[in-house]
Order: C-alpha cells, then structure tokens, then sequence
C-alpha cells in the first residue's frame, strides 16, 4: 500500500492548485450526509457555521449519536439533547441512533429521548447507561416495531416485558435479568432473532438459558452468570440448538453447554482466556469435548491455548475422534509454534488428524502469537 | 469476456475512466453492487466492462478492498479490521478518500462505503469548525453578520 501512496502523491503534480479546492464540501449532499451519520451528533450540529451549504445540512442527518462524554457540565449536555431533538428536521427518520447516557440525566430528558427517536422508525438502537444497577428498560422501546437491532449496555432487564417479534439482532452487555423462573427461552421471547451477543451477564436465578430455532445465525457467547446464593456467581447451563447457525463464539467459559447442536456452522471460535479457572473436573473435560464434537461441522475453527492446556491433561484423548477432519483452517490462539513439537502425540493426533490425506491438505494451521498481531503461517500438506 | 483461471473462476474486465483495464475473478468484482448488475446484464459479454466514474488510481484501490474482503472466509472480524484499519491509512490524504468515497458510492459497495465514511467523520470529530475548515480548505461564505447570527443560535452545540 505504500507504493500506491506514493504514486497518488505522484499523480497530483500541483499540489498548489490541489489544495485550492474543497474536497468535502462539494461531495454531493447524500454522501456528506453519510458522512455524518457516522459523527458525534455534537460534532455534526457544529458544522452548521462552516458555509451556507452546511448551514441546515446537520437537521436532515438520520442517525443520532449522543455522547454525554462529549460534554463537560451536565447542563450542556442536556440542554443540547434538546435543542437537537426540537431544531433537527422531524420528517428525517432516524434510522440510527446510539446514546450514552449519564446516570445524572433527568428522567425527563431521557424519556423525551427515546419516545423521539421511538415515533422516528428506529431501526439500530445502542444504549449505554452509565450509572450501574438501575437501568431499567423502558417498555416502548421493545414495542417499537421498526426497531431490527438493540444493542443494551448495563441494564436490568425485567423478564417478562422483556421481548420483541421485530428484533433481528440482539447484543446485552453488563446486563442483569432480575426476576427468576429456572429457564429463560430466548427463542421464544425473541421468535425473530438472527444474530445473538451476550457478554457478561447476569441472569437472576435462571438455571438454564436456551437459544434454539431455524432463525438464529450466529451466537457469541462471553461468561453468562447465574446469581447463586449470597454473592457467588455460578454459571448459567446454555442449550444451543439452532440448525442454520454459521457462526459461533465463545469467549468465556466453554463448560457450561448442555445440548448443543450446530450443523450448518461455518465459523467456531472457542476462545477462552488462559488459565483463569481452578482445576479442571472430569466434568468440564467430557464437556469441552462434547462442545468440540458439536463444532466439527464448522470450517474455520480457533481455538485458545488454554483449550490445549485442558486437552493435554484429558486422559484416553487417543481413543476420542478428532473433531477436525474437515476443516479448511485450524487457528491455535497464543500458542507459539516451537510447542507444536512439544505436545504429546494423543493430543497432535487430535487436533491435526491424518496430515497426509486429501482433507488435511486443505488444512491451514496458524500460530497467533499472543498479544501480536502477526505470527508464522505453517501450511501441513 | 469468459476467461476462466485454473481455480475455474470466471474472469472480468473492468476498465477504468483512462482507459486502464483490471482482470479480476468476478466473484471479486461483484462485491460491487453496480458491477453485480452490470453482469447480470450482460454487459460483461464483449470487451470489458467500462466504469466511466472511476480512475484507474482510484479503481485499483478498491479492488485491493474487494480482494481482501471476498476471500475474507477463513479470517476473524478482528484480523479484517486491522487490515481496513491499514487500508485507510495508507490513503490517509483527503484527495484520496474523497475519491475512494466517490467510487465506493457509485460502484455501490457498503463495506466500503461505511469505512471511508467512518474515516472521513473521525477527521471531524474533535475538531473547531475553524480547524475543519483549515483542513479542508473551506471557503467561508458567510457575511460576518450571519455568521455571528448562526453561530448564536447554535451557540449549545458549542459549549
């Protein structure tokens, strides 16, 4: 890519005459608009003292990014969530809007808020709310019925207003559910859900969460936690069933599926941290193996280097069968090559099976190195 | 045009405004929306296909995008972002993403589209409207009257 800057640099002989002309302004309207949509709202309503043409251009801008960080005095930041929402355009929909929201924030103020963007066709909504805890999901939002993808971050979420017909993407990060209940079916409360990302969260008393249906496609999964006794957090069981799945993902920890299956899958990612649990029981152990059986249908597969670490110390791993006999490429996440070699043989065999025939020559094993970005690429023919 | 590589991927033409013509497999191509339909209706069956919008610069560019992001199969989100990341990067002067935009929005290619409209927004973003037009080289046209006048009626967008 350096050679092409330069001769960019090379095609424009006059930088002179270059730097007379404004690149951005004369875009055409739609383009700049884009442009915006991707902005800090605060930043957008600014460019209204660049030139005429700027002037009105911010009120038909069609997504809302609200940043109370952007704003110093908590005043300032209010006041310009109103200004914005009675200044802007009221026939521009707002297909797009992401709020980080203060806990100091007056109800007022965010209810203005949401019911604006509400009555605006919402398609995307992300909601970040600061204050911990309190954060409680206003019933319309999930009533909106333009809304496609709800992104929520640190809130408490109600079980049973909790649940949409619309929504096609779901992502609940830092998120408490507070009423029990020993299961809690996503499928059901979410019959149209196709993309699914649950990053530490609580899920009140539930035993069990289930995520099935021919609608999901992909699931990403990171340290689900079910509030035992007292301030202990043991984990929630996760039964996966969702037969059009491409893509799966889990980040935390790989013990605690139950029945899974995922025979369309394409993409698997078993990803957890190093060594950040106690001893593994022979539990866990015939559940990780259980949860990389039920991968063996996905193409391109990662896998941490803690995932390795357990499998070493599984004992008869030599007469389970390897799981990855079709794939297309094996990524081993912060494992440095030099410890291929050093790997008994039963776990070689079980991760690399057969190197010499057909199916392995398609195969790609790539040491990632960890925390670098690059590493060595061994091709096994 | 049918030329198939040993890999039988079916090949295409496209040829840029100067005249510069790029083979490429046309799974690469139609990532392109425009190109897409352009195939589909036949106008890749003799010669090539002419973009009259696109420079040769600009077109080789894109498709280095196009490339990465169809054989994107066996690569985590995270490794094609880094590498996007490096894409805008090395076209880091403005001329360049203006005209990346430009092409992204005629040859309709959404991935494209929201990261060099990403990357224009981050040039904004932090900046005095006075800096952006420095930057950019934009001619004020307001009256000192009517610039003071809308700079005071969105004065709360400046505090």
């Amino acid at each position: 890519m350096e050679t092409a800057k330069k001769k960019r640099k090379k095609d424009h002989p006059n930088p002179q005459e270059e730097e007379e002309i404004d690149r951005l302004s004369n875009l055409p309207e739609d383009i700049l608009i884009r442009i915006l949509s991707c902005l800090d709202t605060k930043y957008v309503v600014r460019t209204s003292v660049l030139t005429t043409k700027w002037k009105y251009l911010w009120t038909t801008v069609p997504s809302l990014n609200f940043d109370s960080n952007s704003f110093l005095r908590k005043d300032d930041f209010q006041e310009f969530v109103c200004n914005v929402l009675h200044k802007r355009d009221a026939n521009t929909p707002v297909t797009s809007c992401r709020l980080v929201l203060p806990g100091y924030l007056e109800k007022s103020v965010r209810n203005k808020c949401f019911s604006y963007v509400l009555s605006h066709n919402v398609n995307h909504l992300s909601i970040w709310m600061y204050q911990k805890g309190i954060n409680q999901l206003p019933n319309p939002v999930l009533r909106c019925q333009t809304l496609q993808s709800l992104e929520l971050i640190n809130f408490k979420l109600i079980k049973r207003s909790f649940s949409s017909s619309t929504l096609t993407s779901l992502s609940l990060r830092y998120c408490t559910f507070t009423t029990g209940g020993r299961c809690y079916d996503v499928s059901a409360k979410f019959p149209n859900l196709k993309n699914l990302c649950l990053h530490r969260c609580r899920l009140g008393k539930f035993k069990m969460l289930k995520i099935s249906g021919p609608n999901i496609l992909r699931v990403s999964i990171n340290g689900i936690f079910t509030m035992g006794e007292g301030n202990s957090s043991e984990e929630c069981k996760v039964e996966l069933c969702a037969p059009n799945a491409t893509y799966f993902c889990c980040d935390g920890n790989p013990f605690n599926f139950k029945t899974i299956s995922l025979p369309a899958l394409q993409h698997a990612f078993i990803l957890p941290p190093s060594y950040p649990y106690e001893e593994v029981s022979d539990v866990e152990k015939i559940a990780l193996l259980d949860l990389l059986q039920v991968i063996s249908s996905a193409k391109y597969v990662a896998l941490s280097s803690y995932i390795v670490t357990v499998l070493i110390g599984v004992s008869g791993l030599e007469y389970q069968p390897s799981p990855f006999g079709k794939l297309k490429s094996l990524k081993l996440r912060g494992f440095y090559a030099d410890r291929l070699s050093m790997l008994p043989e039963k776990v070689k065999s079980y991760l690399f099976p057969c190197p010499d025939t057909t199916i392995a020559e398609n195969m790609r094993i790539e040491y990632l190195i960890s925390g670098g970005s690059g590493g060595d690429i061994v091709e096994i023919c | 045009m049918s030329i198939t590589t040993e890999n039988n991927e079916k090949m295409i033409t496209l040829m840029s405004s100067d005249g510069e013509e790029f083979v490429v497999e046309e799974a690469v191509a139609a990532q392109s929306q425009t190109i897409k339909h352009l195939i589909e209706d036949g106008c890749s069956t003799e010669g090539s296909i002419p973009l009259p919008n696109v420079t040769g610069r600009v077109l080789s560019e894109v498709i280095q995008y196009c490339k990465k992001h169809s054989s994107s199969d066996d690569k985590e989100e995270k490794e094609l972002e880094a590498w996007d990341a490096e894409f805008v990067k090395a076209a880091d002067d403005h001329v360049a993403l203006t005209d990346l935009m430009m092409a992204a929005n005629f040859l309709d290619i959404k991935g494209l589209l929201d990261l060099v409209a990403q990357t224009l927004a981050n040039m904004i973003t932090g900046k005095s409207p006075e800096e952006v037009r420095r930057m950019w080289n934009i001619k004020n046209d307001f009256t000192p009257e009517e610039a003071e006048k809308v700079r005071k009626e969105n004065q709360w967008a400046f505090e």
